[in-house]
């Protein structure tokens, strides 16, 4: 009965994501932001406030995340659907996909770095305002 | 018999099948394109060419993984809240990367396009490849992409950044789970995220967030590319 209720909990907020979803389209024709992160972000809030405790969701939550690299194989096998849309600039593509995230992760692992840096810089003399 | 192996369950088995000897080959090699994800998805491409089954048919068989997509993302506030208090630590360095992740990326796409002479609805197609499926999807087709190219990018971007972030990670012997964690979800989403949980736990819930802002940056710059 517990996975049950766990599993019907995280479609409810999943459902409720959409709704939003949907509703943010209609207010904000060209705003857009997916129903899954605002069921997501809904989670997260009734989590953080304590108006749901952890344990409600925990062993659906952390089955599935933990698991999360299975669930995409059907989405990967269906680039075979696309191979002959893909065929004539299969290279091409393939070369901007891998320089691309060696480019995007050498920076974002710089300005991560740098970040920390200056943060560390800015918060010591607060800590220590005779310095 | 022929029922048998063109049945909902047949597929399902499969895929568990060749997704765990994917996990076998990976556990006693530790060689990175041993990905049960990539393994898995290359035994049933060549399973549908070889045995000539109809791909769509096979998908619609598959269709009871693929329903869990949604919830699965929804079911990321878990791992988040579990290290709700480290994230809220480093806010700052998270949504800098993340807004870094998805400017590089855009960056790296139109430069690249235009060396190797893309077409302009390719180019559209793939600029949004940095987020996340469904928001990868609006972006292109506001963008006038096409929707089959771009979903087609972003796994592969994906599932290619998931076996090349870890490689880089282990050259550079980077063991800080807030750089693992923001390498891997800026560069490749949900698959990224999966592979950061794999690796550290502090590390998924990281790039659980940088997944989520890297889409939202994606789509706020794309609104300015128009």
């Amino acid at each position: 009965m517990k996975i049950i209720k766990q599993i019907f909990i995280i479609l409810l907020f999943y459902v409720l994501g959409e709704m939003l979803a949907l509703l943010i389209k209609l207010i904000f024709p060209s705003v857009f932001i997916p129903g899954t992160i605002l069921g997501m972000g809904l989670l997260l809030l009734v989590l953080a406030t304590g108006k749901m405790a952890l344990n409600e969701v925990d062993e659906v939550g952390s089955f599935l995340t933990t698991n999360m690299a299975f669930f995409f194989i059907p989405a990967a096998v269906s680039v075979l659907e696309y191979a002959n849309l893909l065929q004539s600039a299969f290279i091409k593509i393939l070369i901007i996909i891998v320089v691309s995230i060696l480019f995007s992760f050498f920076m974002v692992t710089l300005f991560v770095k740098l970040t920390l840096l200056l943060q560390l810089k800015w918060q010591k003399p607060k800590e220590d305002p005779h310095a | 018999m022929r029922e048998i192996f063109s049945s909902q369950a047949f597929g399902i088995m499969l895929t568990l099948l060749f997704y765990l000897l994917g996990g076998f080959l990976y556990k006693k090699t530790r060689f990175p394109f041993f990905s049960p994800l990539l393994v898995a998805t290359l035994l049933l491409m060549g399973y549908i060419l070889i045995a000539k089954i109809d791909m769509n048919t096979f998908l619609t068989d598959l269709s009871g993984i693929h329903l869990f997509l949604g919830p699965l993302i929804v079911s990321l506030a878990v791992p988040i809240m579990k290290q709700i208090q480290l994230i809220k630590k480093y806010i700052l360095p998270i949504m800098v990367g993340s807004i870094v992740g998805a400017a590089t990326s855009i960056l790296a796409v139109f430069v690249l396009a235009r060396w190797l002479n893309l077409e302009q609805a390719l180019l559209y197609s793939i600029l949004p490849k940095a987020s996340t499926t469904p928001i990868a999807i609006e972006v292109s087709e506001q963008l006038g992409g096409i929707r089959a190219i771009t979903v087609a990018t972003v796994v592969m971007t994906a599932v290619l950044g998931a076996v090349l972030v870890p490689t880089f990670l282990k050259w550079f012997n980077i063991k800080d789970p807030l750089i693992i964690g923001m390498g891997l979800g800026t560069t490749s989403q949900a698959v990224g995220t999966a592979k950061a949980l794999e690796m550290d736990p502090t590390a998924g819930a990281i790039s659980g967030v940088a997944l989520v802002f890297t889409g939202i940056a994606t789509a706020i710059m794309a609104l300015f590319i128009h």
